[in-house]
């Protein structure tokens, strides 16, 4: 269905902005005011979780070569629960679509322009993606791999400038929280590493498959640095307790850079960041709910399917949340639930062993 | 139609290019400088009263002002670069605003570089006076926060004729003289860190308002013979309330413990023949630990090393000596235990006053964890009774330029 072939690469490193985007933002404040100064640690934990996520969707790709996630639901279920569940994934794709958007209009509301009605940026996102997606999923995972290296660069940027304030024996002690609290904790960060389950619908629009595997564990892990350095970094600056009491710890830690008073306020380099990133990772999701729909409704086109569907997500997002005190205690108490625990490993994983118990042959025929 | 489309929309594209939609000339801007909180009485209960120092950008941009002036100085006569606006409240916010209806500026926190506390808010707990600024979009964490004895307005409010603002001059001095003799700069996140530890004790300096040294004779006449001063550091108990002051030897003795000290000189006396006389040293870096083990009341007992390096800044004296190893020799063993006694005498202060200044409590949470879960309950009655050893290691690394004072004879070479 899709015509366009993206490299290994390209998904690789799209996959490492959809991973990195949102969660450099929230997770820092969540991780911290949970278990202080040993966020760190459950960044690295949730890894573990992400790498799981991988393998089972790399086993059911390798089980079923050249189908999507959602087309090979109903081989797995059968027809009718196969395209309930194809259903579902979709509404899955646009919600988390939705948060993310919502992630990024509250950001540059509480951020930069306070009076602008929250609105104006979630139309003005989905038009930059609808427009993205339109040119096909070849160019604007090109696009993400030239301009990865920009994001990636500002949150080093980021990480490292505020060295002045640091002190790094804020870290200390080291695990001072229960490994059952930890993993409990880590679960939150795992519902943004786990998006990497979105792989499995970009997979059959790989030129080739050899290394992806290797990739794609190698992005989850990446990305577990990243969040664990941004984490490290604020808790040195700002101390466990404080990191949980921010609202963005990675923006407050921006706005602490003055390096010789001439290197000063850099928080703009964030707005990059987020700007950047937030533009891939709603299109990634936006171009999974349209396959996604056109696959369980059978179309042989996607393209049409844009349109309405990122007004559906555009309408999703402005009915989601009151604020964002709302949208915290979701990704506090429900995000894992919903991601982590159902869409991003749970189902993978009883497909796959579904999926093992049925004969392929059999699935093939019917 | 292919290109008429086009190009309407390209003709509609500048109308966006306006681009001053939410624009703010710089002379609507009143840039927030300092900022000073007090407690207040309101009808009976306790409230803010917040004074701002606010510059006046008209004034300061150079070429409006010589093209208005005339004068080329670049300050409008009659005008002041700074002024001063107090309003109360019962949260800082509402007194903010109510300075609306009496200023034509918009009031930008961006710049704010200082916030003074007066020392009765500081007393009733300064929680509640600190979620404003870290809340503020506008105001950073990196602001320098002090303490006032007395009311701060007074601080913001005073003239300055030489440094023009108050907030400024105290900025800079939190800036260039953070580490020299007893002045700590505290910025609002460090505060906060040591609130949100729960144990050790918040710092901030303090600051006062104090008769100049020597003041022109036009000042004089003016009555602006005072200027602001930074005199030792106010010690938080760990709810951010004010117990006490330390004065300045005690907070010398702090920053050492600390890992603070940049620039600190000493002065040591040096007997010569049994003629007092003085040596300055100035350090020129310094370290120091804190170890941490159990004594055998089953109490903590820390042990704090400390070592530095010092270079002889000044021999006032006429006698000979420091071409003389052994002199030298001396000379390290009196910084060390000069540096002892400010430490002792800061270690004193702060169990008497029961502050954990030093995070020492931290400490026995980071060395001894399995232990510290029995002391963490009754960390504010422990403290005051723990054992506190102190040791010191000093070198002397050069004398600058001179090995004798000029004149010193050489009778004494022999010794």
């Amino acid at each position: 269905m899709e015509p366009g072939k993206i490299s290994e690469r390209q998904l690789a490193f799209l996959m490492v902005t959809v991973l990195i985007t949102t969660a450099i933002f929230w997770a820092p404040q969540l991780a911290c005011r949970a278990v202080e100064q040993d966020a760190w640690i459950t960044a690295h934990m949730a890894s573990v979780w992400g790498i799981l996520s991988v393998l089972v969707i790399i086993a059911l790709a390798r089980r079923y070569p050249g189908l999507t996630l959602i087309e090979y639901l109903p081989l797995i279920l059968g027809k009718p629960l196969g395209k309930i569940f194809g259903a579902l994934y979709i509404f899955w794709f646009l919600s988390q679509g939705a948060v993310i958007i919502l992630q990024f209009a509250y950001f540059l509301n509480i951020t930069l322009m306070p009076n602008t009605p929250t609105a104006v940026f979630m139309v003005t996102v989905i038009a930059l993606c609808f427009y993205a997606l339109r040119s096909g999923l070849e160019v604007w995972a090109r696009v993400n791999e030239i301009l990865l290296f920009i994001a990636v660069l500002t949150i080093v940027a980021v990480i490292v400038l505020p060295f002045d304030n640091m002190d790094f024996s804020r870290l200390l002690p080291l695990a001072d929280h229960s490994p059952g609290q930890l993993i409990y904790t880590s679960t939150n960060s795992a519902s943004w590493r786990g998006e990497v389950i979105i792989a499995g619908m970009f997979i059959p629009a790989l030129a080739s498959f050899r290394h992806t595997p290797r990739n794609l564990i190698i992005s989850v892990v990446l990305v577990g640095f990243i969040v664990a350095a941004v984490e490290i970094s604020a808790v040195a600056v700002f101390g466990g307790v404080l990191t949980g009491q921010k609202e963005f710890p990675f923006f407050s830690l921006a706005r602490m850079i003055s390096i010789a008073r001439i290197f000063d306020r850099l928080e703009v380099l964030i707005v990059i960041t987020l700007l950047l990133g937030t533009f891939f990772k709603i299109c990634a999701f936006l171009y999974c709910s349209t396959l996604g729909a056109a696959q369980v409704f059978g179309f042989k086109d996607y393209q049409f399917l844009l349109l309405p569907l990122s007004v559906l997500m555009l309408a999703l997002a402005n009915n989601f949340f009151r604020g964002i005190p709302d949208m915290t205690d979701f990704l506090t108490h429900v995000f894992p639930g919903t991601a982590l625990f159902s869409a991003e490993l749970v189902i993978p994983l009883f497909l796959y062993l579904i999926a093992i118990f049925r004969p392929l042959k059999q699935v093939k025929e019917s | 139609m292919k290109r008429i489309i086009p190009a309407l929309f390209i003709m509609i594209l500048p109308i966006l290019f306006y681009g001053c939609w939410d624009r703010r000339e710089i002379s609507d801007l009143g840039l927030v400088v300092g900022a000073a909180v007090d407690q207040a009485e309101l009808a009976g209960k306790t409230g803010v009263e917040i004074t701002l120092q606010v510059a006046n950008p008209v004034v300061m941009t150079a070429g409006q002002g010589a093209a208005a002036g005339g004068g080329g100085t670049g300050v409008i006569s009659g005008m002041v670069p700074f002024w001063t606006i107090s309003e109360t409240g019962e949260t800082i916010r509402s007194a903010i605003s109510k300075t609306n209806y009496r200023i034509p500026r918009h009031l930008f926190w961006g710049h704010n570089r200082v916030i003074i506390y007066g020392d009765k808010a500081a007393r009733s707990g300064l929680v509640p006076f600190l979620d404003r600024i870290t809340r503020g979009i506008e105001s950073r964490d990196n602001n320098f926060i002090a303490v006032s004895k007395g009311d701060a307005g007074k601080i913001l409010e005073l003239e300055s004729p030489a440094f023009q603002s108050t907030a400024l001059a105290l900025n800079s001095i939190f800036l260039d003289k953070d580490g020299w003799q007893g002045i700590l700069a505290v910025d609002l996140a460090d505060f906060e860190y040591r609130l949100g530890t729960g144990i050790t004790s918040p710092l901030a300096p303090v600051v006062e308002v104090i008769p100049q040294t020597s003041a022109l004779f036009k000042e004089k006449q003016a009555g602006l013979i005072n200027t602001v001063a930074i005199t030792g550091l106010a010690a938080f108990d760990p709810d951010g309330r004010l117990v006490d002051y330390f004065n300045e030897r005690e907070s010398m003795g702090l920053l050492w413990v600390m890992n603070r000290v940049k620039n600190r000189e000493m002065t040591i006396p040096h007997f010569a023949g049994g003629i007092e006389e003085h040596i300055s040293l100035r350090q020129v870096n310094a370290k120091s630990k804190m170890d941490v083990s159990i004594g055998d009341d089953g109490l903590p007992v820390f042990e704090i090393k400390t070592q530095a390096r010092f270079d002889v800044m000044e021999h006032f004296g006429a006698s000979r000596g420091l071409s003389d190893v052994s002199v030298i020799y001396d000379l390290e063993k009196m910084a060390a235990s000069q540096m002892i006694n400010e430490i002792e005498a800061a270690v004193k202060r702060s169990q008497q006053i029961n502050t954990d200044v030093f995070g020492l409590g931290e400490e026995v949470q980071r060395q001894l964890r399995r232990e510290w879960p029995q002391y963490k309950e009754h960390w504010r009655e422990i403290y005051p009774i723990v054992n506190v050893t102190i040791e010191c290691e000093t070198r002397i690394r050069d004398r600058q330029l001179a090995v004798e004072p000029p004149g010193s004879r050489t009778e004494g070479a022999g010794q």
